[in-house]
């Protein structure tokens, strides 16, 4: 399904494509297999971003400047360079509290108003698949931007509706999701495929086609979506990445070519 | 009159788990988990166990719920990280032969913080309406909030009979020292009623005592020690060695394939002990695993 390109992959582009999305002074995180997020905020920090600040999932490490991607967030080796290792404890409250203004997020599925499911497919009692559980998708709810992104695109991932909901998105679309969430917490505000760019349309809050990346099309985009998305009428190809952005990307950030394989 | 050692065998300190008691155990992912007593638990044939794991678990509850030792879980997170979802976890809920509590992280990190203090409930924000976990979990209960009127969920204690805690260092009188990560050892230990600490190496009380600041979780909390080199093994054991990708690749085929009884003869039945198991695994493997 994945497109192989001239001179970069897929996952490369989706790292840098997150990249840009990066504000400075922010404080993000991050979670468990999770390469191509950690290649965007450690790509932002060399370029427009070096006041964002970020958690390396499991490790605990607050801004990590180990010189590669590793398969896991957890990995202790991610304490290099660090600031702090954050306790369980204080990932719960500062997330709980809302201190962290964004997050990258994936699920088993994702439905059409970015509601997350990690559970099951399927009846809840009789599922056809049991996934691995929450974990802290509740923070859907605290985080101030959610940024999910999904290193496969499929009908069985963008789901119309999801079976389980573990991380609200904008709920049912309507203000009820208001009442509830934390004051500052905005909720999705990206969906990034390997073939596409999706935001939300402000008033419906439903999912919505941005840009289709290089080298793919209208057709199989919508042929790969469980739902018909919102069409922007600035639909537009994915800007692909500058020589520079890729030169930082390889040489500082993943010298050993774990995004050239992860996503060809 | 002489103070006394906490350290006891594997077989001696593992028999405090019986059918039908509620264990926790430290693990992120595959860093910390205490894999050395979770296979003395298969070989001593617990039965009936509520496993009340981490937010981020999984190798050891696969192994558990194989060999039919496990009846209910709290899940937050069981999976095999980068190799995928937890074979014989998913097949054991998708078949309704365990029963599964979801719960998430910090269900669980804030439910171990209410038996620590020892307070009735902990209370969770109301957004925890928006999501299904109180609609599949009767543990969570709304209520009021009394200062503000609005909504929020009480959730129970989670206190655990006996907590396995994995670290890198430990003396005789159990003031354990947990290099790199903080795998909210201290916090299971202050939930539980006893405490196993299972330990690369022992260090004299002077080593303690020379540095009080380094111990992470005091003796004072501690039943016994347990000294079990490469005890996370195939898990990795932060400053000490990296996980064993090749085994756990190993493990996750098997299981995929409901071949686990396989593993289970081979590398818990198989071995006499400990040491004989990791003779097994072998000298060269353990030393390329080294971080060094």
């Amino acid at each position: 399904m994945e497109v192989a390109r001239d001179g970069y992959s897929t996952a490369e582009l989706m790292a840098i494509v997150l990249a840009r999305e990066m504000r400075d002074g922010e404080f993000g995180a991050l979670g468990a297999a999770s390469q191509i997020p950690m290649a965007a905020v450690k790509l932002a920090k060399l370029t427009h971003a070096p006041n964002l600040s970020w958690l390396c999932g499991g490790s605990g490490a607050v801004n990590s400047k180990l010189p590669r991607l590793l398969q896991s967030a957890a990995d202790y080796r991610n304490l290099f360079g660090a600031e702090y290792r954050t306790s369980m404890e204080d990932v719960v409250d500062l997330e709980m509290r809302g201190r962290v203004h964004f997050a990258f997020l994936g699920g088993m599925q994702v439905d059409k108003f970015g509601n997350l499911n990690m559970v099951c497919v399927g009846d809840y009692h009789h599922p056809t698949v049991r996934g691995p559980g929450t974990v802290g998708l509740i923070f859907t709810a605290a985080f101030g931007r959610i940024y999910i992104y999904l290193n496969h695109h499929s009908p069985k991932i963008l789901v119309e509706k999801v079976d389980f909901i573990s991380g609200p998105g904008f709920y049912d679309g309507s203000r009820t999701r208001d009442e509830f969430v934390n004051k500052n917490a905005r909720g999705p505000c990206m969906v990034l495929t390997p073939l596409a760019v999706f935001d939300f349309h402000e008033v419906s809050r439903q999912m919505r086609l941005l840009s289709i990346h290089p080298g793919c099309t209208l057709e199989q985009v919508l042929t790969q979506t469980g739902f018909t998305p919102l069409m922007s009428n600035q639909l537009t190809e994915t800007k692909a990445p500058t020589e520079k952005e890729l030169t930082l990307l390889r040489t500082h950030v993943d010298p050993e070519g774990v995004l050239r394989r992860l996503i060809p | 009159m002489e103070r006394q050692s906490k350290v006891k065998s594997l077989e001696e300190a593992m028999r405090i788990v019986k059918d039908g008691t509620t264990l926790a155990m430290t693990a992120t992912h595959y860093n910390s988990v205490p894999m050395a007593a979770i296979r003395q638990i298969v070989r001593q044939g617990s039965k009936g166990l509520t496993v009340i794991p981490t937010p981020s678990a999984g190798l050891a509850i696969d192994l558990l719920v194989a060999v039919g030792s496990l009846k209910t879980c709290y899940v937050s997170y069981v999976g095999l990280e980068f190799l995928g979802l937890a074979p014989n976890f998913r097949r054991a809920v998708e078949s309704a032969s365990i029963e599964v509590f979801d719960v998430d992280e910090p269900t669980i990190v804030l439910g171990f913080k209410a038996a620590a203090a020892g307070i009735p409930f902990m209370p969770l924000p109301p957004y925890y309406r928006l999501t299904d976990l109180p609609r599949v979990n009767h543990y969570y209960r709304e209520i009021t909030d009394p200062f503000s009127g609005n909504v929020a969920y009480a959730v129970p204690p989670l206190r655990p009979d006996v907590s396995i805690i994995h670290v890198q260092k430990c003396d005789p009188f159990g003031n354990a020292r947990q290099l790199g990560g903080n795998h909210m050892e201290s916090l299971i230990a202050k939930a539980s009623d006893h405490v196993i600490i299972t330990t690369e190496e022992i260090i004299p009380l002077e080593e303690t005592t020379s540095d009080p600041v380094g111990t992470t979780v005091p003796g004072i909390l501690v039943d016994s020690v347990v000294k079990l080199p490469y005890g996370a093994h195939p898990g990795a054991c932060p400053a000490r060695y990296d996980y064993d990708k090749e085994h756990l690749k190993y493990y996750a085929f098997l299981a995929r394939e409901s071949k686990t009884s396989e593993y289970v003869k081979e590398f818990v039945f198989g071995p006499r002990d400990h040491l004989d198991y990791l003779q097994k695994i072998g000298a060269r493997r353990l030393f390329e695993l080294k971080i060094s």
